[in-house]
């Protein structure tokens, strides 16, 4: 082989630079495991003020779990940023404020803070888990406040 | 034909991978071939590597654009005809990072009274600029995947690829122009009688490929959504080697996966290895100074040789007695 100091040495950065994933992860990286995404769910505290004008499905369980959702979790989790997008447009340019679900459901007036939050209430443990590590920053927050009352 | 061809190839890969990672097969698709790919990827590129090395380049054979090192009032064009190693080194980044030579293109027309005319021809250098630009950003994007926390350079690159925030997930704009240039591209091959001529199964079927991985991706991220949650599982397991393959991943992203592995698989035997060809193109790396240096070929047999010093001094008496004139003396 001609070169061969210089042929190896650009083998190697290249074998270098394409498995860096592996490197980074085994020296930087935490110790990673799945996201357990039912780990601490939000505990919804019944007496939140505000919490009483939630449309009256999507109130909670006598045991303090919530009863429904207005989508089915596995679509939420792959399709929330559409809803809130859609909703977002649907308000501000149609005053359309009810929500037509996917399991054929009507839900009068939704809000990303005065319905959503309610439940999910908060940012840091819920909306934030999922979008640190996936490295999504939604600039939702830029406008609307991540917090209700009583929550954090 | 070829285009149908590598068309019904590709269509093919897409639809055996919707079907069956729905199926018990999933784990194929999600941790065996992808560790598969990635180690034909990588040993079969160091392996053209190690080929291309072991033939020897005994003379410098750079291609030059520019006035050579000469006299001091001849004005030396650097980049264009290196003379130094630096140079030479320069005149790759320009070519690795900026596709120097492609700018120089040109094209030839007949005019309507029959005279040859050349012209500048920019498009192929610019869609080419633009699809590898592109392909750069998207693939280091798509390290917040592979690395757990997510490096903050990476984060920059969605926020300015993001700049415009249209939509939510934010469009970004190397989709579009990936997008928009390889169809360009394709249409170039195909439009153009003379490159359509020269065009084979081996250009068409990256080119459907890669259109095939960008634009699973696109339905992927704007229209058919999926739970990103469970493909980072996917991208940190295998970078980890604890490999799952979960079905809330979704179809959409194991065809995305598998038309990857497609590619890192076929990449070392294709025209793709270009990636590493820029890099060891005598024509291109080496430095003009065959009038400088000696540059001995190594394989040149031992010839025998017989100067004339050596010759006078053979028959220095003989040539004395006839009266020759000798050098020597």
């Amino acid at each position: 082989m001609h070169d061969a100091g210089k042929v190896v040495a650009g083998i190697a950065v290249f074998a270098g630079l394409v498995t860096a994933p592996i490197w980074y992860q085994a020296s930087v990286g935490g110790a990673v495991q799945p996201l357990d995404l039912s780990r601490d769910f939000p505990v919804v505290r019944p007496g939140a003020p505000g919490f009483e004008d939630l449309p009256a499905d999507l109130a909670l369980n006598p045991d303090g779990t919530p009863r429904e959702c207005v989508e089915p979790t596995e679509f939420m989790r792959a399709n929330h940023m559409a809803i809130l997008d859609r909703w977002r447009d649907q308000v501000v340019r149609e005053d359309v404020h009810d929500y037509r679900s996917t399991t054929g459901k009507t839900w009068p007036h939704l809000k990303l803070t005065g319905t959503c939050m309610k439940c999910h209430q908060k940012k840091a443990e819920f909306c934030d888990r999922c979008h640190d590590r996936a490295g999504e920053k939604p600039y939702c927050w830029d406008c609307h406040l991540d917090r209700v009352a009583g929550g954090r | 034909m070829k285009i149908l061809v590598s068309l019904v190839l590709v269509v093919a890969a897409v639809f055996l991978a919707l079907v069956l990672a729905g199926t018990g097969l999933r784990p194929l698709f999600g941790v065996a071939l992808p560790y598969l790919a990635f180690a034909t990827f990588l040993i079969g590129l160091a392996w053209r590597v190690v080929r291309w090395a072991r033939s020897p380049v005994p003379f410098r054979i750079p291609t030059t654009c520019g006035q050579q090192k000469s006299l001091a009032f001849l004005p030396h064009s650097r980049l264009d005809n290196p003379f130094t190693g630096r140079q030479a080194f320069g005149r790759m980044v320009l070519e690795v990072l900026f596709f120097r030579s492609l700018f120089r293109n040109t094209t030839a027309t007949l005019t309507r009274d029959g005279r040859l005319v050349y012209g500048s021809e920019k498009w192929l250098w610019a869609a080419g600029l633009a699809f590898h630009w592109s392909l750069l950003v998207i693939v280091l994007r798509h390290l917040r995947f592979f690395l757990e926390p997510v490096p903050g350079f990476v984060e920059v690159l969605q926020d300015v690829d993001g700049f415009f925030q249209v939509w939510v997930p934010v469009l970004y704009l190397t989709d579009l122009v990936i997008v928009a240039a390889m169809t360009f591209l394709f249409l170039r091959r195909v439009l153009l009688p003379q490159v359509r001529y020269i065009s084979l199964a081996n250009d068409y079927f990256p080119l459907f490929l890669l259109l095939g991985i960008a634009l699973t991706g696109v339905l992927m991220r704007y229209f058919f959504k999926t739970d990103l949650a469970a493909v980072k599982d996917v991208a940190l397991g295998l970078v980890t080697f604890r490999p799952t393959a979960p079905e809330a991943a979704g179809s959409l992203f194991y065809t995305h996966l598998f038309l990857v592995c497609v590619l890192l698989a076929y990449f070392p035997f294709s025209k793709l290895v270009h990636v590493a060809g820029v890099f060891l193109s005598p024509t291109r790396n080496l430095a003009n100074n065959n009038r400088a240096e000696r540059h001995v070929n190594p394989w040149n047999p031992e010839v025998k040789t017989h100067s004339y010093q050596e010759y006078e001094e053979e028959f220095h008496d003989l040539m004395k007695n006839a009266g020759y004139p000798l050098e020597r003396e």
